[in-house]
């Protein structure tokens, strides 16, 4: 039994891997499955001031190892999530981090400000990256002064640990890290989907309804870790590492490359018991190469 | 729902020119909480399995010995790769999901519309419904006779009306022609098919004041719950319209609540 416990961001974690936004909803019927309780954390479905519909379907296409998605951010506002789902996750013993969205600077520190003092929340993960809302979402995450802008705003309305979740479809991921460190966030998650599509060859049309969508899974791995490795040479601030990781080894690439936890995301629609199942190989994995604790990892490949 | 590896004990074309096919496998413990009109989600290979598993209709429940009926008509690689699997493969199936059919308790007589590879969720449907002492009447329509898929078991369960656009089974035509003379008061109307065939039977139910009920369909990602992907839109009352995902308060729904996009 190694020692699997993180702190990132000030959030101390069981165990390094969180479900990823988007990937778990609310967690309630990942619960089914398997015991919450196991997870290092869970980052919930990303929460609007208001509530919203979402895209028109088709929302999902598979692709090659991984597949897009357009959902568009259907989700029910912070008022119902404050009032019936954080409360449903304070009964396990994980880490709750709640992923928020907004269109405008004022939304995301309006709904950071609802948060502030909610008994459970362990932190705020800024969804800066989204490609799949018009005005906001992913606009947020590809100019570093306006990454700062929000994240200012937010940092503004709550003491709670921020965590900015960063958009891979930049020329220079290293600004817009150091831009967000710069205006107070306390780690980063990298990376949010690749912007891409997929055409119906028989409609001669977009598949999506929304034209483009999110490419995650096994095929954004490589991308992934090699923004988790520019980061960490390049901006001194926690890194929470994500993008097609399915398995403890893939995490340890992660670990290896320079991130402190990672997170597991669409792996969960191929298996839904990923989660628990890698916590366990990495336990294995961990004992295997003689490693007592998962921190010592960290970097361990620079 | 659970996950369970499961054992395929059959997998064989069930047609010479349609790619229709049977898949049996053992999942005792999806079998045992299984009921109609819900589905699974199957990963299509044994080894190197596309990313996504694919919702497949529940066909039959085998509660004896512990097995779940499947039958797919072979549309896309998932589907495709489906057909390789060899009897005594392992393949992973999670389930039971969504709701499944509502048969109200004081039913006494229902119609149940099933059109194209929707036949094939119907058949567990009219199973339960003869199980309950419900009288049965079955509408069963497709383009040809190659698509009237287990129309030998229908026939068990209630009285069966089939119509073929071709005109090489049953009445020519569509089953609309079985329903514009029926003014029976159903207890309930199930309709499973393409998208124009609901709403007709959706419109039809609702023009004699009827209770009807339709599976949709939509393209998953996880098929229970979390990733939002399966959505339709809904509208209940006079509330605002919403999108409701088809993998958990559906598939099936009240025909009033839908709209029949498409």
């Amino acid at each position: 039994m190694a020692n699997l416990q993180v702190s990132v961001a000030g959030i101390e974690l069981k165990n390094p891997l969180i479900t990823a936004s988007g990937t778990c909803g609310y967690g309630r019927e990942l619960a089914e499955l398997f015991d919450l309780s196991l997870l290092g954390g869970i980052s919930v479905k990303g929460t609007t001031l208001q509530p919203r519909a979402g895209n028109p379907t088709p929302r999902i296409a598979e692709t090659a190892s991984g597949m897009l998605n357009s959902v568009g951010l259907q989700n029910p506002g912070i008022d119902r999530v404050i009032a019936t789902e954080i409360p449903f996750l304070r009964r396990f013993n994980t880490a709750i981090i709640i992923n928020i969205a907004g269109h405008s600077v004022e939304d995301y520190r309006a709904v950071a400000a609802r948060l502030e003092g909610e008994a459970g929340v362990a932190g705020i993960e800024v969804n800066i990256s989204c490609p799949n809302v018009s005005g906001g979402g992913m606009a947020f995450g590809v100019d570093p002064a306006v990454a700062a802008e929000v994240i200012s705003a937010v940092r503004g309305a709550t003491r709670l640990p921020l965590i900015a979740k960063l958009s891979p479809n930049v020329t220079d991921i290293v600004a817009i890290a150091a831009a967000v460190k710069e205006a107070g966030c306390d780690a980063v998650s990298l990376i949010n989907t690749l912007h891409g599509m997929v055409i119906d060859v028989e409609k001669r049309a977009p598949l999506l309804a929304n034209k483009f969508g999110g490419l995650s899974g096994p095929a954004v791995k490589p991308i992934a870790l090699r923004m988790v490795w520019q980061v960490y040479e390049a901006v001194d601030i926690p890194i929470i590492g994500l993008g097609g990781i399915s398995s403890a080894e893939d995490a340890i690439e992660f670990i290896m490359a320079g991130a402190s936890a990672f997170q597991i995301g669409s792996a969960s629609f191929h298996d839904p018991q990923a989660a628990p199942r890698i916590i366990e190989q990495l336990d294995d994995w961990l004992d295997a190469h003689g490693v007592s604790a998962i921190g010592e990892l960290v970097g361990a490949a620079h | 729902m659970l996950l369970e590896k499961a054992k395929v004990l059959v997998n064989e074309r069930i047609r010479l020119k349609a790619d229709y096919y049977l898949m049996e496998l053992a999942a005792p413990g999806i079998t045992e909480r299984a009921k109609p009109g819900q589905f699974l989600m199957i990963t299509p290979a044994a080894q190197d399995s596309p990313f996504l598993k694919r919702p497949m209709g529940i066909n039959g429940i085998s509660r004896n010995n512990g097995c779940v009926r499947i039958i797919y008509q072979v549309k896309g690689k998932g589907t495709r790769v489906m057909t390789g699997l060899r009897s005594g493969d392992t393949v992973e199936l999670l389930g039971p999901l969504g709701n499944g059919w509502h048969i109200p308790p004081a039913a006494q007589r229902a119609l149940m519309v099933g059109g194209g590879t929707g036949i094939a969720s119907i058949l567990p449907l009219a199973k339960e419904i003869k199980m309950r002492g419900v009288l049965g009447e079955i509408v069963l329509g497709a383009a040809s006779a190659e698509d009237i898929i287990c129309k030998e078991d229908f026939t068990i369960w209630g009285d069966v009306h089939i119509a073929t656009e071709d005109g090489s089974l049953g009445e020519r035509g569509r089953l609309d022609i079985f329903l514009n003379d029926r003014t029976q008061p159903y207890d309930m109307v199930y309709a499973c098919g393409p998208v124009p065939m609901m709403r007709f039977v959706a419109e039809w139910a609702r023009g004699l004041g009827l209770p009807c009920q339709v599976s949709m369909e939509e393209r998953m990602g996880c098929g229970f719950g979390v990733c939002m992907g399966c959505v339709c839109e809904t509208k209940s009352g006079d509330g605002p319209i919403s999108y409701k995902r088809v993998c958990r308060e559906g598939p099936v729904f009240d025909a009033r609540e839908v709209f029949f996009n498409g």
